[in-house]
């Protein structure tokens, strides 16, 4: 009896695990095996070409060579959502910081304005961006309003516009797991440091940020995965000239209709990141299980 | 000498409707070198004095003086005082030498590591250095966060009800801990309980605070002897009250007239009397009881008895009703000099007698 209420208890979870994961993963999974269709989807026969395709190309005389073509992309992707996680850490720790100071009826609605922006669609706010940092755009009009500049100051259409717009749409995603742990730090902690004479700085140095790492370790994760897949921003704001992980796996399902490609890329940058994040994990728990509270 | 801590009208409100006065302009001086209590009931602003001595909040009103030194508008980290919390707050991601070093590093002292080790080893817990916090025992958190508060020799040191989550006989060893602790490092104390044993038998002095005021300040005994408010005399120890007027003799004595039957020869009234009533009282041990009954004293029928062990209570109604009661030792086997419902005659000397004015 206990037993079978075990296994009805968990029954849900099974079954959004196996719809809404397995399932799709393990599609995905077998279509990088198979071999393209003429226009899109895929035919039934076995094929390792979607992975050599990655580190290999054929030239024009039917050879194989080394090509790094997509590798560039690989880490101008990591690189950029670094730098985005990078921003959103320096904005969201402050704002996050800010937020659990407050009473506790005004956190509420802080937190509410932070979730505001999820409220319309990302195509139009990354839209949004374009009118805000093209030449002709808001900053440029008020630069060159003011005579700061005389040319407008190329913004859009680079990887700063990019890393821009992904620390904007998942800056929030950061301030959150910080706040969690902001707002369960005991705040006696705070005065003991202060009692042992160190400052507001030094106490946020040594007691603050150490207790609130794992909220920042969460945020900068939850930042980095989809930064680093991320397509809307990288196209509209970095003019899909330079290709980032994300775009190419879309136009790999889109304009280039080689789903296989898409596919076996998709199972790559998965496998890339669960590597780092056991590797991370494994490390984390050497160091002493983290912080015990 | 100069006295550790002054402090002169000082006024903590909390904001609220209407605003929370915990402390209401209280005067104090606390001495250099002394182990000082402050006694009172749950709420009385005990902690809130520390607080306001430590620096984690701002007087309404009043001044604080550090051996001479204004210091009511220095931040907590600029004030050489340090305190031990009641619940240790000792830091989790720290280990226990590292806890006991903080403030030494903050302050950027050389050697932290070596004075923090030694200051472990005073309180015993020299093999405990790489521990975490969450890996000792209430009685030894209790113990670090002493030597974390201890380390960086302050020149006062607070500590807010520290014993109160140990158990009694870890409460009692600490007791005595404590009291060591004081005399070898010289450093004055201002220890915080609602604890009045803990109180008497640690103490220099102690302060009694009751809603946000402080009653009396005295030496342990001259509290318990000499009461000065009625309220001292009830929180501490147990006494016997009447409401009584005072007919002089002479101006050195006087008798108490309770009610036609009962009267107490006691001291002379205390300058500070207004005429009227007034309340004596005494303590419940230095009445004597008797079987039977005898003229000119205090007779009744004894309507309880309760045995506590190296001594027994007796309560005895007084023939006008209203009720007494007395405390004497158990000498021999602990058998009761009577039974309830039997006579007994109960005599209180006159040097025994208190007049209480407030
Ligand atoms: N931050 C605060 N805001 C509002 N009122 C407060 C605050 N801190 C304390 N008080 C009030 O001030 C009064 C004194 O509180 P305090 O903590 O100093 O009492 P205490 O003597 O330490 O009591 P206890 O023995 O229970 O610790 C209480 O009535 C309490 O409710
Ligand atoms: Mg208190």
């Amino acid at each position: 009896m206990e037993r079978l209420r075990h296994y009805t208890g968990v029954l849900p979870a099974t079954f959004m695990i196996v719809v809404f994961m397995l399932a799709p993963l393990t599609i995905i999974f077998v279509y990088s095996f198979l071999t393209p269709g003429d226009y899109g989807g895929v035919k039934f026969e076995f094929s390792t070409e979607a992975y050599t395709q990655l580190l290999f190309q054929k030239n024009l005389f039917d050879e194989v060579e080394f090509d790094t073509s997509y590798l560039t992309i690989a880490f101008r992707s990591i690189w950029v959502a670094t730098v985005a996680v990078v921003g959103s850490l320096a904005l969201g720790f402050p704002a996050a910081y800010y937020i659990a100071q407050q009473p506790e009826s005004r956190r509420n609605t802080l937190l509410l304005l932070i979730t505001i922006p999820f409220w319309t669609n990302l195509l139009i706010r990354t839209y949004c961006w374009i009118l805000v940092l093209r030449d002709t755009g808001l900053i440029n009009n008020l630069l060159i309003g003011l005579g700061v500049t005389d040319e407008p100051i190329k913004m859009l259409y680079t990887e700063g516009a990019i890393a821009l717009g992904l620390v904007y749409t998942y800056v929030p995603f950061m301030v959150l797991p910080i706040y969690a742990a902001l707002e369960r730090l005991d705040k006696r902690l705070i005065e003991a440091s202060r009692d042992l004479y160190a400052n507001r700085w030094t106490t946020l140095r040594h007691v603050t940020l150490p207790l609130a790492s794992p909220g920042i370790v969460a945020g900068s994760i939850l930042v980095f995965i989809p930064a680093l897949g991320a397509f809307i921003a990288p196209d509209l704001l970095g003019g899909g000239k330079k290709l980032m992980l994300g775009s190419l796996v879309q136009l790999q399902f889109s304009a280039a209709r080689d789903w296989p490609f898409g596919s076996a890329l998709t199972m790559v940058i998965m496998s890339a990141v669960l590597i780092c994040l056991l590797l991370f994990a494994v490390n984390q728990r050497r160091n002493e299980g983290g912080f015990q509270h | 000498m100069q006295d550790a801590i002054t402090i002169n009208g000082l006024t903590k409100s909390y904001p609220g409707t209407p605003p929370v006065r915990a402390l209401k302009g209280s005067d104090l001086s606390i001495r250099d070198n002394e182990f000082f209590t402050l006694l009172g009931p749950s709420g009385c602003g005990k902690t809130t004095l520390l607080r306001l001595i430590a620096g984690f909040e701002v007087p309404t009103d009043g001044t604080l003086k550090l051996f001479g030194e204004n210091i009511s508008k220095l931040p907590p980290e600029k004030r050489p005082v340090n305190t031990v919390f009641q619940h240790y707050s000792l830091f989790p991601h720290m280990n226990v030498l590292e806890n006991v070093a903080y403030g030494l590093l903050r302050q950027g002292k050389p050697d932290a590591r070596r004075t923090a080790q030694e200051m472990l080893d005073l309180v015993h817990l020299g093999e405990f250095a790489k521990r975490r916090p969450s890996q000792l025992s209430g009685g030894q958190q209790q113990r670090v966060a002493l030597a974390r508060a201890l380390a960086p020799h302050p020149r006062v040191l607070l500590l807010d009800e520290p014993l109160s989550a140990l158990d009694l006989k870890l409460r009692q060893s600490m007791r005595a801990e404590l009291k060591r602790l004081q005399r070898e490092t010289g450093i004055t104390f201002v220890f915080v309980t609602h604890d009045q044993e803990e109180a008497l038998s640690m103490s220099d002095r102690i302060a009694v605070m009751s809603r946000g005021e402080i009653q009396q300040v005295a030496r342990p005994a001259e509290i318990y002897e000499y009461p000065a408010t009625r309220f001292v005399a009830e929180f501490i120890g147990d006494a016997n009250f009447f409401e009584a007027t005072p007919r002089m003799n002479g101006d050195s004595a006087a008798t108490y007239h309770v009610s036609d039957s009962i009267r107490f020869a006691g001291p002379a009234l205390p300058a500070n009397a207004k005429g009227g009533k007034v309340t004596v009282m005494f303590r419940l041990e230095k009445a004597r009881i008797a079987p039977g009954r005898a003229d000119g004293s205090l007779g009744g029928t004894i309507s309880d008895i309760e045995y506590l062990g190296s001594q027994t209570e007796y309560r005895v109604t007084l023939d006008d009703g209203m009720s007494v009661a007395v405390r004497s030792e158990n000498h021999q086997d602990g058998t009761a000099i009577a039974e309830v419902g039997s006579q007994a005659t109960v005599e209180v000397d006159p040097e025994a007698i208190r007049v209480l004015v407030a």
